[in-house]
């Protein structure tokens, strides 16, 4: 009986092992860094990853430009310059409720907020205008940012039917219904 | 010109070597006239007690390494004192060199001086800042950005065509906190720039005065006001906040030689090294150096700062004099 359960017990993994597939492609219209998401599905919640992904603030830039995270997670913002920087952002998905200024600290402090809420986040230091980066929130872990040229490469997506979104800074969102088994291609023109 | 400066008109006019201070400009390195030099300033050093303005932070003598020894960069490492990438360039030897600034005054000893924030910042920030603010990124930051998040309506104007929305309330937080983050920079300086312990709360706050019409901040142009300084105090700001970036306070005088290797002389000897004509010809308008194995006259490496004016620069040597540098 107890080889039955763990001939079972494999078999399912197996199942499951080989039902999960990659969703890749190209965001193209817009250049640079754009983030492609599985948005939410509905009847699942995924527990908040324990992992702080890092914003820094180095030579007056942040670092990096974009990032994309799982809702739920707690984003720590450095600060690796000399001079005092500040985090604020206006809105977040562009609810303006949830504006928010993080403080304004000098090198070596780090601080850290938990977004909540999925939406783009547009991070702006007051004492440097020209300085900005974009957080953008996702409601399901299954998420990629793409390279310069566009290329993204979502890992770990179990097969089935799916709405997957691009964003991109300044542009409207495209989504697009998707069907994953194995490896599934999706391809995004986005424009301003 | 004369000034009422507590009782000032009295020593100055019974001083007997008024005829002398006439003829500086011709004296300037004879060792008997220096000496007399040096007995005007003795006699002047009272009155420059007094007058005194400032009476927040006593005058006290610059101490201690240079700010680029202390920072452990060599002079040519670094774009700190600088002040040459934008203003003149010091004459060859054999050149002769001008100073376009008002010729020193008779009484600049006895003169209290009506001091903006554009002059605090001439005194203690160009010298590294330069005269736009932009300093030399990425050594030297430029002050524009940071002084223009402290204004409320900078901030509001910059979310507006950014096409955000921003409350007044918020608005008024963030620049709250760029203010103090700014304050804090002054009074502790920050990993690369020095503190500043030697400006009292009226000064800063004329400086910011002034950063802020520097950064285009609306309205800052009417912000503005003078502040009477004393002689030493103006002679303390220059050398605490500009000299002492790169000349250590005190130590041996270098030979020729290894001024040529790059050592920069101490302050502690300049008053018995040069002349006070000589001092402030240098440092307003460029004069060689001897340098090298076979002393040589050069030009030198020191910038010009000709955005002094010689009676500035006469209060530093005033300064030098009466505070001599410490260890």
């Amino acid at each position: 009986m107890k080889n039955i359960v763990l001939i079972l017990a494999i078999l399912v993994g197996l199942a499951l092992a080989s039902s999960a597939g990659t969703i890749s492609g190209q965001v193209s219209g817009v250049a640079g860094q754009s983030v492609v998401y599985v948005d939410t599905i509905s009847g699942k919640t995924f527990p908040a990853p324990a992992q702080h992904p890092v914003i820094d603030q180095k030579g007056l830039v942040f670092q990096p430009h974009v990032t994309a995270v799982q809702v739920g997670t707690t984003v720590d913002f450095l600060n690796s310059d000399s001079v005092a920087h500040n985090v604020f952002w206006t809105s977040i998905g562009g609810n303006k409720k949830l504006n928010h200024n993080l403080g304004t600290w000098p090198k070596g402090d780090r601080k850290s907020f938990k977004f909540d809420t999925p939406g783009a986040v547009p991070i702006l230091c007051n004492v440097h205008p020209e300085m900005s980066a974009y957080l953008v929130v996702v409601p399901t872990p299954y998420f990629a940012t793409s390279d310069q040229a566009g290329n993204y490469k979502i890992e770990n997506v179990p097969d089935g039917s799916y709405t997957v979104i691009a964003w991109h800074e300044g542009a409207k969102n495209q989504s697009k219904p998707v069907s994953v088994s194995s490896d599934t291609k999706a391809d995004f023109t986005l424009s301003k | 010109m004369k000034k009422q400066e507590c009782g000032s008109e009295g020593v100055l006019a019974s001083a007997p070597s008024k005829g002398r201070m006439k003829s500086w400009s011709i004296m300037s390195s004879s060792i008997t006239s220096m000496k007399a030099l040096m007995a005007i300033l003795v006699l002047l050093s009272p009155l420059a007690g007094q007058a005194v303005r400032n009476k927040e932070i006593p005058v006290t003598a610059v101490k201690g390494e240079s700010w680029i020894s202390h920072l452990h960069k060599r002079f040519s490492d670094t774009s700190m004192g600088k002040t040459y990438h934008s203003g003149p360039v010091a004459p060859m030897p054999g050149e002769k060199s001008s100073s376009g600034q008002e010729k020193l005054s008779l009484d600049f000893a006895a003169r209290t001086m009506a001091v903006h924030g554009a002059d605090v910042y001439r005194l203690n920030c160009r010298g590294c800042h330069e005269e736009s603010g932009h300093g030399t990124p990425p050594e030297i930051n430029s002050v524009i950005d940071p002084v223009r998040a402290t204004s409320p309506e900078v901030i509001m104007a910059r979310m507006k065509k950014a096409g955000m929305s921003m409350t007044r309330a918020n608005a008024t937080l963030l620049a709250k906190q760029s203010n103090t983050a700014l304050l804090d920079r002054f009074h502790k300086g920050g990993q690369d720039m020095p503190p500043f312990p030697q400006l009292s709360e009226p000064e800063i706050r004329a400086l910011l005065a002034y950063l802020r019409q520097l950064a285009g901040v609306p309205g800052a142009e009417k912000e503005q006001v003078a502040i009477n300084e004393s002689p030493a105090h103006i002679g303390e700001q220059i050398v605490r906040s500009t000299c002492h970036i790169c000349h250590n306070a005190v130590g041996p005088n270098p030979t020729p030689e290894q001024i040529l290797d790059g050592s920069i002389p101490p302050l502690s000897t300049l008053t018995t090294r040069t002349s006070l004509p000589e001092f402030v010809r240098k440092v307003t308008a460029g004069n060689p150096i001897s340098m090298g194995v076979t002393a040589m006259p050069f030009r030198g490496r020191m910038p010009v700062f000709d955005y002094l004016s010689e009676d500035e620069v006469a209060n530093a040597y005033l300064y030098l004099t009466l505070y001599p540098p410490q260890e």
